[in-house]
């Protein structure tokens, strides 16, 4: 009785104890540790639009520090903050895991001027000529379109934007084509890819240039095997 | 130090009504419901959670970790429609309050491995989401408004009183979120270097935009663009702000001349309708999905259940008094 009493009595102290010590813990995955940077990132287009445009900065205040600084000093500090981050992080790491919760939120950290744009294009047995079914944003070519603009399907496909072609959308280019097959008969190939515009700036020269990425092409034969085929 | 303990314990230990509390659980589990009966509507469950020698688009054989759930599950159609079914009915059952914080830890676990399933089309709202699931474990949320509450003979007791630090966590992790934002936005094109053309850019994303917008490059549209992408970093990195308004609020008998301000115009309120214009500018030109939904949902916890309650009181009593006048319309 008494123990009980003592244990209410202490209630409100230990509660707070107990969700100060959970508010520490996601302090430490809300801290805002700068994304890793990888040399690819780096070297990549829009990394060296960006050190351009940084360098453009330093110049202007008259820093002597060269451009190959920049990016050597970036890695350096982005391995030393990720390696903080990952050590203080670490003891959390299974709930989290389990749990998939977490406190990062770099949303729109740095909007892209290189977005890509969906494509699906069919082609006829025998023919040539490749027929625009879907592309993004284009009210004259929405086949699936209620499908392709679902916020976990775009996510899926949208989530390629590095160098290496992640699995979930190599899946997704044989899901879209087995329903594009299956829709339309007369198409015997269907291919998948993503158009890599540039966005220029009001003011600034339009850049028409457009650079095909993720290409992935399925056929019916590979699709459909004969004991399969529709 | 022993000042500060006794003041966090104070805190800890404060009680309001469950009315904001209860919306809150009601709202947030309504638009993820939706949003898997969306999934069943479109017909995407096994495309999204299958695995991929069924068509699906999960690897869930080829990799390190197989999520718990398909460690006792086989691969199969039937197993993601399972997988659906159990997330979509813990989530159904939180928003009806039923075994209230019970359902809460379902939704938490099984939407977690709707998550490690499909990688790829989880998105940041769907960590919030979870993060304040995790919250609502520990709420009393279903005090009112719930099954729970019509089982005890008390769905809607005007004298109930449950811990209110839930919600204050709630919006702890809204300022989290926005602050920490806030303060990682440093690209180019949200600093004046890169003219805040931030909004402009994204407004020309395909994936993310919902239409051509490229008749914003035209004056004064892209000026608006320039205008709206400073204002929401500046937003943002302000959004600790709120937490001050909230302690003005709450020692209003303190002097300074902010804190008067705070308590008498409660600058918390036009802070948090900052935001939902942002949500809503951001619902009405960007295919986000759920995001600008599920964070409107949210703010609900931005409001004190006084603030609450007078909503309800200025509604329901205009309404009835509606229904009051055109019943004596009708009658003569």
């Amino acid at each position: 009785m008494g123990h009980t009493r003592r244990m209410n009595e202490r209630w409100p102290q230990i509660r707070a104890a107990l969700i100060a010590a959970m508010v520490f813990v996601h302090a430490l995955h809300a801290f805002p540790w700068p994304p890793r940077i990888t040399r690819a990132d780096v070297l990549s287009e829009s990394g060296q639009e960006d050190i351009a445009a940084w360098m453009s900065v330093i110049d202007s205040v008259g820093l002597p520090i060269r451009k190959s600084q920049v990016e050597e000093g970036l890695l350096k500090w982005s391995e030393l903050t990720s390696g903080i981050e990952r050590t203080t992080t670490r003891p959390f790491r299974p709930a989290r895991r389990l749990l998939k919760m977490n406190q990062a939120w770099a949303l729109f950290v740095n909007p892209s001027s290189h977005p890509q744009r969906l494509r699906i294009q069919g082609r006829p047995a025998g023919s040539h000529r490749w027929e625009t079914l879907y592309l993004r944003l284009d009210p004259e070519h929405q086949m699936f379109g209620h499908l392709l603009s679902y916020r976990r399907i775009r996510g899926i496909y949208d989530d390629n934007s590095g160098s290496k072609i992640r699995r979930p959308y190599r899946n997704f280019t044989r899901w879209i084509a087995r329903k594009v097959l299956l829709a339309r008969p007369d198409l015997d190939v269907v291919r998948v890819d993503m158009i890599k515009t540039h966005t220029t700036l009001p003011g600034e020269a339009p850049d028409p240039r457009k650079e095909r990425r993720a290409r992935r092409s399925h056929t019916r034969r590979t699709l459909f095997p004969p004991e399969e085929a529709p | 130090m022993r000042a500060l303990w006794q003041a966090w314990v104070a805190l800890c230990d404060q009680r309001e009504h469950p009315r904001v509390l209860a919306l809150f659980r009601i709202l947030v589990a309504f638009v993820l419901f939706w949003d898997l009966c969306t999934i069943a509507r479109l017909d995407l469950v096994v495309a999204i959670w299958g695995d991929e020698s069924i068509g699906g688009m999960a690897n869930l054989t080829h990799r390190a970790n197989v999520p718990h759930f398909y460690r006792v599950m086989p691969a199969t159609a039937a197993s993601a429609w399972v997988l659906w079914g159990l997330t979509t009915g813990a989530l159904f059952s939180l928003m009806v309050g039923f075994f209230t914080r019970t359902s809460a830890l379902f939704a938490l676990v099984l939407y977690a491995q709707t998550a490690l399933v499909q990688d790829s089309s989880d998105r940041a709202i769907d960590t919030l989401l979870r993060n304040l699931f995790f919250i609502l474990i520990f709420a009393k949320a279903g005090e009112v408004w719930s099954v729970d509450a019509w089982w005890r003979g008390r769905f809607s007791d005007p004298k109930a009183l449950i811990p209110a630090w839930p919600r204050y966590m709630i919006i702890l992790q809204l300022v989290v979120m926005y602050f920490t934002a806030g303060v990682q936005k440093v690209g180019l094109p949200w600093t004046p270097f890169g003219e805040y053309s931030a909004l402009y850019l994204i407004l020309q994303d395909w994936a993310v935009a919902n239409a051509d917008y490229g008749w914003v490059a035209q004056a004064p549209w892209y000026p608006l663009t320039q205008l709206a992408s400073f204002i929401t970093v500046v937003w943002q990195d302000l959004f600790p702000l709120v937490l001050l308004f909230y302690w003005y609020e709450a020692t209003p008998d303190r002097p300074g001349r902010l804190r008067a301000w705070t308590v008498k115009y409660h600058l918390h309120l036009p802070w948090v309708a900052i935001g939902m214009l942002f949500h809503l500018g951001i619902a009405v030109t960007m295919d986000l999905g759920i995001f600008p939904w599920a964070m409107l949902a949210a703010y609900v916890a931005f409001l004190h259940p006084r603030e609450l309650e007078a909503v309800e009181r200025r509604f329901f009593y205009r309404s009835s008094q509606r229904s009051m006048d055109s019943i004596h319309a009708a009658t003569g």
